[in-house]
């Protein structure tokens, strides 16, 4: 089948459309992984740039959400990441290992279970940023692009190019961490109290 | 507790409806008769449906949105080389896709960024007959008088009617003119910055000599 070429002003007007129904989802996305407003304008604007320039080889009707979110992806981690100092990365892996060694982690799992799940729905939204931004770098991402814009396993290794049992492995750790924070969170703000208290 | 360990990515997969098969039966065969993994299950449920139901997005800045707009609309060409390389590909699917830009992604980074090093790379403009590309650059060095510096090295003399004219001298020796728009008119007549050293962002006119400012900082 013959298709005409498109003019530089229909691929335009197609690109214009697309990237301002994904902006929005791009933008918070961008100020979760540079945790600065004017890193995530640059990261934003670098992605659609980018984006533009390869928009002419992108086949309509394929994802383009997760496309974009690629490029968005890569341009973070090529670039900020390499900027940006993160001197409380923490290795998490150890973390939870000299956890689960004393007896602090049956504790913890008592602790845990007392606990209502449900008081987070008394949090302020901007409490589940916090805790987001606190979670390490590979957990957020992970994090974000299953739960906030809810991209499949498969997906999430293509865009972050990892396997699949990685995406896997960091999401459950993600989630735990996270959970940890919002319960801190919940804690300090009263809605629920420690067993020891 | 041990086969609980093992199970916990399994878990998170279940909640996400990512098994299939063997691992499904396993996971919920464990479920029937372990609280501990059950409440696990509860815990990332409720957290997921957290995030989907009360994390708000962002909106984008007005002034973003109106820049990106009219970038879009100041059409600008696709640079040769890029254009080029794209051609030997044939993107029909996603991976091509992805294929194609992490190898555009390595090859012409420094390229696209326009930042090989902070300060000349700005020769060889690829100027279509009425399209011209402003090429972003990161620029380092001094802020001085554009007027005086020069004027100086002609032994002339200088008696300034208007301002001074800021503009940047890389380490190098060139001199950079700022144009007086957005983040550039702050720039351009400001005496305090004098020979302060600055980093700046921002894109380059063709030719290389003047300079539109995006952001700046001292260094
Ligand atoms: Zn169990
Ligand atoms: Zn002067």
């Amino acid at each position: 089948m013959l298709t005409k070429r498109k003019s530089r002003d229909e691929i335009k007007k197609e690109f214009e459309s697309l990237a301002f129904e994904y902006m929005d989802q791009l933008f918070s996305t961008a100020l979760r992984l540079t945790k600065n407003p004017l890193d995530a304008e640059d990261l934003l604007q670098d992605t659609l740039l980018r984006a533009y320039r390869f928009f002419n080889k992108f086949q309509p009707g394929t994802n383009f959400k997760a496309w974009i979110f690629k490029i968005l992806t890569n341009t973070f981690i090529n670039r900020y990441r390499k900027q940006q100092r993160e001197p409380q990365q923490v290795d998490f892996e150890k973390v939870e290992f000299a956890y689960s060694d004393d007896g602090k982690a049956s504790q913890d799992r008592a602790h845990q279970e007392e606990i209502d799940y449900r008081v987070h729905e008394h949090l302020f939204d901007d409490k589940i940023k916090d805790a987001l931004d606190r979670l390490a770098e590979d957990f957020r991402i992970v994090v974000i692009l299953c739960d906030i814009h809810g991209f499949s396993y498969k997906e999430i290794a293509e865009i972050v190019g990892v396997p699949i049992g990685t995406v896997m492995s960091r999401l459950s750790r993600g989630r735990k961490q996270l959970q940890k924070f919002l319960e801190e969170y919940a804690i300090q703000e009263g809605y629920i109290k420690r067993k020891s208290n | 507790m041990k086969l609980c360990q093992e199970l916990e990515p399994l878990l998170t997969a279940y909640v996400d409806g990512e098994l299939l098969g063997q691992e499904n039966k396993t996971v919920e065969e464990h479920l029937k008769q372990c609280r501990h993994c059950q409440k696990q299950i509860e815990q990332q449920s409720a957290l997921k449906k957290l995030l989907r139901e009360r994390y708000r997005m962002e909106t984008t800045p007005a002034h973003v949105r109106a820049r990106i707009r009219r970038w879009l609309s100041s059409n600008q060409p696709v640079p040769g080389f890029l254009e080029l390389l794209g051609e030997a590909f044939t993107l029909h699917r996603f991976k091509g896709a992805l294929a194609l830009m992490t190898l555009l992604f390595f090859i012409g980074y420094p390229y696209l960024r326009g930042v090989v090093h902070p300060s000349e790379q700005v020769e060889g403009f690829a100027l279509g007959p009425d399209q011209v590309e402003l090429k972003p650059v990161e620029v380092e060095g001094e802020v001085l008088c554009v007027d005086c510096e020069l004027l100086d090295k002609a032994n002339l003399p200088h008696a300034h009617d208007a301002d001074h004219r800021m503009g940047i001298k890389t380490p190098a020796g060139k001199i950079w003119n700022i144009i007086p728009s957005g983040k550039g008119k702050a720039l351009l007549h400001n005496d305090q910055l004098i020979h302060k050293r600055l980093r700046v962002k921002g894109y380059a006119y063709p030719g290389g000599v003047y300079l539109n400012v995006e952001r700046y900082q001292k260094i």
